[in-house]
């Protein structure tokens, strides 16, 4: 195995830890569905906060996000902004300037102060290209490989269950093929896209997160969406600890299919930032946790596996009846606007979970329209239907719990024998009280 | 704005193998609905003009935001984003045909890692890495900066390769695309950290000397880059480096 790292996503995070393993030797393989200009990444026009009081940046922080949110990471995330900032301006991101040509703060919608360095209305796009000059300089030198052609579609677990590498099935061939590795990070994006008007790249769908959640991952807060004209956030994902690790081990996850850096509330001009900062954290850790990892057993299950997958190919194509995958889709992101907006009442959530119990059995009814084996698009949106369902499952259940949650839990979700999962987790003060609003 | 009734004549091809045909398709479209859109009502219900149940259309790109750069496609014979492109109410009949200069995957989703690959022959990354100093924020002169923001706005969508005459099969010709982030890169790189690799590209075969100036590529860029000034700034910043060269 010549690539022992394994990222799955090729937004801010995933483009941002790849390229600090690449930068102190590691190997890395990269994966994405698409180009990393198909993505949430490329598509933020706001703003990246940076301040000179990082102490303020900290505290706003956890303020606002209810105190939900990690205090150890907000803090190295808040401290380290000035870093960021000044690496992205090396590479060539070409932020607004003032008239003598110094980096200009600009005060986002919302906010009370100038804090945020911005690029026009396209600060995504100029960091998501900046970022991947670097991915192609270390391409060129064989550090990294790119696979642009193909879809997530499971994790494979050895037999202690640790995370082994993915099955990934080709956009055109739709073969199934398996990329091994010792540890794999997921920086798959967030969900906020299951929502009807979101706003969102559609990709950004949660199918990922909901895999894994289905695989045995625990998710965490998957109730939280933020609501906004300019559209919305996912503030909920998989769980991870403070160095980025799931609840499988050798698995990682950063950026927004985690949930550790905003709590209930994304201050605006922090999303860009807590991408970056937890893709290079989320890579530090990976290289902590490989020097441990370097004799880790493969499975030899893997081609049961596989033909499993292809399995549930021919289950969709063999299926029929008068449902059909993108209006059952459409009905789920109404449905979803409908019960589980911003405003959620206990009645609503019920008749969520109701909905997407029958919409599990609709799903049996679907005829595929496109019988094609070759670049065959239904197939892959049919995939990530059930996964959404599922997703929205976990969402609605969390939902119903967090009404009666004490304050300042998180709510941790499992799958296990086919039924959801939702206990309480208490948030760790180690810095701040919610009490006190100063710096302990 | 009325509700009518579209037809849409789509130039489909099952995979890279098999020949095209053309199909037609009948559309309810009310408003100004983009062409995205409607292309999205067809993938619902893919029956086509003679009440067929045909396969749904296949394009690349769904970001319907002018970002991801996927869904160039000839749209009555012009290249533009499928989801750039409003319906008017005078639109009857709208052919769309893959674009022409990038091999066909399937029906309009085109193959367009050329571009990437161009790209990376060029080499326009900084030599910059994390060991970095908490530096005070540099000083960029405001005409520099105006100029790299214009540039850096490019998406990669390949419409200015379409109409390009010297981008095709026959010849290595980077593009007016490449060229253009090559001259971004060079106002970027404002001390030389890493200009040999992408001016000696840029003069080799293939290279901006093999610009015909049809000046094509201008018209047509969706995000209005300023192509053909990059290109002459290209020009001439080669013929300077081959003086350089020649006479250390």
């Amino acid at each position: 195995m010549n690539h022992p790292i394994l990222i799955v996503g090729s937004g801010l995070s995933g483009m941002m830890a790849a390229i600090r393993l690449c930068e102190q030797g590691f190997p890395v393989t990269l994966i994405s569905q698409n180009s990393p200009l198909s993505s949430n990444s490329a598509l933020a026009s706001g703003g990246l906060n940076v301040l000179v009081a990082p102490e303020k940046h900290f505290t706003d922080t956890l303020k606002v996000g209810g105190f939900l949110a990690n205090q150890e990471l907000v803090k190295q995330m808040c401290f380290r902004a000035p870093e960021i900032v000044n690496y992205l301006e090396r590479l060539g991101v070409s932020f607004n300037r003032t008239a003598e040509g110094f980096l200009e703060r600009c005060q986002l919608p919302g906010m009370d102060d100038a804090r945020a360095v911005m690029s026009g209305h396209t600060i995504g796009l100029q960091i998501v290209q900046a970022l991947r000059q670097q991915l192609r300089r270390f391409e060129n030198t064989e550090k990294l490989k790119q696979i642009q052609s193909c879809e997530f579609i499971s994790l494979i677990k050895n037999s202690p269950g640790e995370a082994s590498g993915v099955l990934v099935m080709d956009k055109k061939t739709l073969e199934i093929e398996s990329i091994f590795s010792q540890v794999v990070l997921m920086a798959t994006g967030g969900y906020a896209g299951l929502y009807e008007n979101s706003k969102n790249h559609p990709s950004v769908d949660g199918s990922a997160i909901s895999t894994l959640y289905q695989q045995g991952a625990a998710l965490a807060n998957p109730d939280l969406i933020q609501f906004s004209s300019e559209g919305y956030a996912s503030l909920g994902g998989l769980w991870i600890d403070e160095n980025h690790q799931t609840s499988i081990p050798n698995l990682f996850a950063a950026g927004d299919c985690e949930y550790q850096y905003h709590g209930s509330y994304r201050q605006p001009g922090n999303g860009l930032l807590a991408a970056l900062y937890a893709g290079m954290r989320a890579a530090s850790s990976m290289i902590k946790s490989l020097a441990s990892r370097l004799n880790a057993s493969l499975d030899l299950q893997i081609e049961n596996e596989r033909n499993q997958e292809a399995a549930i190919n021919q289950e969709w194509f063999d299926r029929s009846g008068p449902e059909n995958c993108y209006s059952l889709a459409s009905e789920l992101s109404e449905n979803l606007a409908l019960y589980a907006g911003d405003n959620r009442k206990q009645s609503d959530l019920k008749k969520l979970k109701e909905f997407i119990s029958e919409l599990k059995n609709r799903i049996q009814h679907i005829t595929l329209r496109d019988r094609s084996s070759f670049a065959n698009q239904e197939l892959f949106f049919a995939r990530r239907l059930k996964n959404r369902i599922f997703l929205a499952e976990a969402l609605a259940s969390s939902a119903l719990l967090r009404h009666q949650a004490p304050a300042f839990k998180t709510t941790k979700v499992f799958y296990r024998a086919e039924s959801v999962h939702v206990e309480y987790e208490d948030v760790l003060f180690k810095y701040l009280q919610p009490s006190e609003g100063g710096l302990i | 704005m009325s509700v009518r009734t579209i037809i849409l004549k789509i130039k489909r091809q099952k995979n890279p193998e098999l020949s095209a045909v053309w199909e037609e398709f009948k559309v309810i479209a009310e408003g100004e609905i983009s062409l995205l859109a409607l292309l999205q009502k067809i993938r619902e219900q893919p029956i086509n003009a003679r009440n067929e149940a045909v396969d749904p259309i296949v394009w690349g790109g769904e970001c319907d935001s002018r970002m991801c750069g996927d869904c160039g496609m000839l749209v009555n014979g012009q290249p533009m984003l499928a989801c750039e492109f409003r319906l008017k109410d005078f639109d009857q009949l709208i052919t769309l045909e893959p674009l022409t200069r990038f091999p066909v995957i399937r029906d309009l989703w085109v193959d367009r890692s050329i571009i990437e690959k161009n790209l990376k022959e060029l080499q326009l990354w900084k030599p910059v890495d994390r060991s970095v100093l908490r530096t005070l924020a540099s000083q960029v002169a405001p005409s520099v900066h105006a100029e790299v923001r214009e540039l850096s706005q490019c998406i990669e969508c390949g419409l200015c390769l379409e109409v390009c005459p010297q981008f095709n099969e026959r010849s290595s010709f980077i593009g007016p695309q490449a060229i253009a982030m090559a001259h971004e890169h060079l106002k970027k790189d404002s001390l030389g950290l890493n200009r040999d690799q992408p001016l000696t590209r840029l003069m080799q075969k293939g290279g901006v000397a093999d610009c015909g100036d049809a000046q094509n590529c201008v018209k047509v860029c969706p995000k209005e880059i300023p192509l053909t000034t990059s290109i002459a700034s290209m020009k001439r910043a080669v013929v300077k480096e081959g003086f350089k060269r020649f006479f250390g």
